[in-house]
């Protein structure tokens, strides 16, 4: 339709053309329900190029970007863009992010993501990767935040494959710690993946896009997110799900866990559709069945897997609490020991104490055999004494019958009968009775008389 | 530019107090929203000529009996404001019109010409588009002001026939090596003047209109539009 069609006669310079009127009148909010004809006719930013905006660095008008000066791309992502910057009145090295569907952003979602970016810039943790600003520059939305020098879990893994239990224990107790630091401010992430967990120089994780990166998917159209939802909780994938909370960024990281241990995310298809399908209806496959795993750590992963929220480690610090746990070789709380189960882990946690402790269990065995023996012995040493003495009455009472004594010679042999037969050797009593009964009939030849307690005590047995 | 930083609105509401004092940004805003007028009356059945006079009076009925003072800014548009008060002004005419030929007195009605009436649009349906018109060559305007501001008017001319058209990866090079650029830069520059058009766009219908959401409604009413006459 031109100015002549509408009868305004007026010489007009831009034929009204329905499609620029489509544009120019588009919705202004992104994620509009209705689909939009020009949204893929060429008018989005898929026409600069798959991915969003692609700048070239190589020409200075590019480089410029308001007090930055892009200097090389450094990472492409679902949401856009990042590049090497140099921030220009503080003289300092920033990361830019690049929002790919900037087009359509509109002015309150700009205005509440910076409100976004200031709340989060408050989080200050070694392992958070600090935003400092959100803005709109030349129609671009961008966030500026900590440049680490480095890469990613996600780039990591790619290259190196799965990491060793303890190494991954390590590290995502690290995140876990830093998570716990950002609930604790009221800031849940809602999207930690291997992707935004970046590692420095010294091997460190630090978690990027805190609290802005739900923000911007929700703010960016759906096909337009990277948006796979190998690393969702449950009831991020459910309309009528249950409540996000610590336990769903507890759920992330266990996914997280899940691919550090075994290379792969907990439910991964090309498909999200299927992914998500697993995720709301299939079990979690164990990371055992995939690769060796102690039992203790996946215990754990499982553990942070459950469909459940409250199933789960509550919070990420209960999770770095079990990790900690892990790795000093101490009972897990998932996984409960019995005595001799962590006996055994105590001597591999503390062999110099363990080894000291069995040495004085060693020592009390060693002395108590050595009291025993030592008890037997006296034991034996007082039988002697006692057999002698026997023997010496024995040989008392023949030398005072030989001498005419009889009647003491008779008390002699008594005294022994008694004495053997108390001490449980009657066959010693039987000799010295038969010695006794012999000097009784050798007294009545000779017509002298024996004592009578004496005769009823050793005759009548 | 002054003129953006109040809305419309705003001096409707001051001219129900104080008429003199905003009766020139009232002119001005009638001036520029002349097109859509002059459109409906146009397609409801005058000629040029009659039309034109139709426009003139009706601007001076709505600017002198502050018609435009029963608009309630918290819930109306400009738009429909204007619509709502033509449309009577309109049937007023031919009741008028029709009087008059009873009392003998002279009349436009030799000058209604119906066979010149465009494609039998709807009146309002030619209305709306011409607004449309009107807001999308007002925010082009500012963009090129803008541009050649900056000192980037060959830029604005060679990307203003790119803005809708589909560019594909070899005619996007070749206009770009024509203008001694990298195809990339064109692209972002191309892509960067779209979303400032669409911000005019916005800023230029704000003015008509009372709140932000009511900017959403205004722009939802006129994408169907647009869509239902395609």
């Amino acid at each position: 339709m031109s100015g002549e069609d509408t009868g305004t006669g007026r010489d007009s310079r831009w034929r009204f053309d329905p499609a620029l009127a489509r544009l120019a009148f588009g919705p202004s909010t992104r994620g509009a329900p209705t689909a939009e004809p020009w949204a893929s006719s060429g008018l989005s930013p898929g026409w600069l190029g798959s991915g969003g905006i692609s700048l070239d660095l190589g020409d200075p008008q590019q480089r410029e970007f308001g007090d930055y000066e892009l200097i090389e791309q450094i990472g492409r992502g679902g949401m856009g863009s990042i590049y090497r910057a140099r921030q220009r009145n503080l003289g300092r090295e920033v990361a830019i992010k690049l929002l790919s569907a900037g087009q359509r952003a509109s002015e309150e979602l700009v205005d509440s993501l910076r409100r976004e970016a200031q709340h989060t810039a408050q989080l200050q943790h070694p392992n958070i990767v600090v935003v400092f600003e959100m803005g709109e520059h030349g129609g671009l939305i961008y966030y500026a935040m900590q440049l680490v020098p480095g890469r990613s879990l996600s780039e990591q893994l790619q290259s190196e494959g799965p990491m060793a239990p303890a190494d991954a224990a390590r590290m995502l107790r690290t995140a876990a710690e830093a998570v716990d630091y950002a609930h604790r401010l009221g800031v849940l992430h809602l999207d930690i993946k291997p992707g935004n967990i970046l590692i420095n120089a010294d091997g460190e994780p630090l978690i990027a896009d805190f609290g802005l990166a739900r923000r911007l998917e929700q703010a960016l159209d759906n096909e337009r997110v990277s948006g796979t939802p190998s690393y969702m909780a449950p009831e991020q994938a459910q309309v009528q799900g249950h409540a996000l909370s610590p336990a769903t960024d507890v759920w992330a990281l266990g996914a997280v866990l899940y691919e550090m241990l075994t290379g792969q995310p907990p439910f991964d298809f090309p498909d999200s559709k299927q992914t998500l399908r697993l995720l709301l209806q299939g079990q979690v496959r164990k990371p055992s069945r995939l690769r060796p795993l102690p039992a203790d750590i996946e215990a754990i992963c499982l553990h942070c897997l459950a469909k459940d929220p409250a199933a789960r480690y509550q919070d990420a610090r209960e999770l770095a609490d079990d990790l900690g746990r892990y790795l000093d070789g101490r009972a897990v709380s998932v996984r409960p020991l019995d005595v001799l189960q962590r006996l055994g882990r105590w001597t591999q946690r503390d062999p110099r104490l363990a080894a000291v402790a069995a040495l004085v269990v060693c020592a009390l065995f060693v002395a108590i055999a050595a009291t025993a023996l030592q008890w037997r012995r006296a034991e034996r040493d007082a039988q002697a004494v006692v057999l002698r003495l026997w023997q010496y009455r024995r040989a008392a009472a023949t030398r005072l019958d030989h001498d005419g004594d009889r009647p003491a010679a008779l008390s002699q042999l008594l005294q022994n009968i008694r004495e053997e037969r108390d001490a449980g050797r009657t066959d010693l009593a039987q000799d010295d009775l038969q010695r006794l009964q012999r000097m009784r009939a050798a007294a009545g030849s000779s017509g002298r008389r024996v004592p009578a307690g004496g005769d009823g005590d050793g005759s009548d047995k | 530019m002054s003129r953006f930083q109040t809305t419309r609105w705003s001096l409707i509401e001051a001219a129900r107090d104080d008429p003199d004092r905003s009766r020139a940004a009232l002119e001005e805003l009638c001036a520029a929203y002349r097109p859509p007028v002059l459109a409906y009356v146009r397609h409801s059945g005058y000629g040029r000529a009659d039309a034109e006079d139709l426009t003139q009076s009706f601007f001076l009925r709505f600017l002198e009996s502050g018609w435009y003072g029963r608009a309630d800014p918290e819930r109306g548009r400009f738009r429909s404001l204007l619509l709502t008060t033509l449309r009577h002004f309109l049937s007023d005419q031919r009741a008028q019109a029709t009087a008059g030929k009873r009392g003998g007195a002279d009349t436009h009605e030799g000058d209604v010409d119906v066979e010149q009436i465009a494609g039998g649009t709807d009146p309002e349906v030619a209305f709306t588009r011409a607004w449309m018109e009107t807001v999308l060559e007002r925010a082009m305007g500012r963009l090129h002001v803008e541009c050649a501001r900056a000192g980037r008017a060959d830029q604005f001319r060679q990307l203003s026939s790119t803005l809708v058209e589909r560019a594909d990866a070899a005619e996007l090079q070749a206009q770009a090596e024509a203008c001694g650029m990298r195809a990339n830069t064109l692209a972002v520059q191309a892509y960067r003047m779209r979303q400032r058009l669409r911000q005019l766009v916005r800023l230029e219908l704000l003015q008509t209109v009372g709140s932000r959401e009511a900017l959403e409604q205004e722009l939802a009413e006129l994408r169907s539009i647009l869509d239902a006459t395609q």
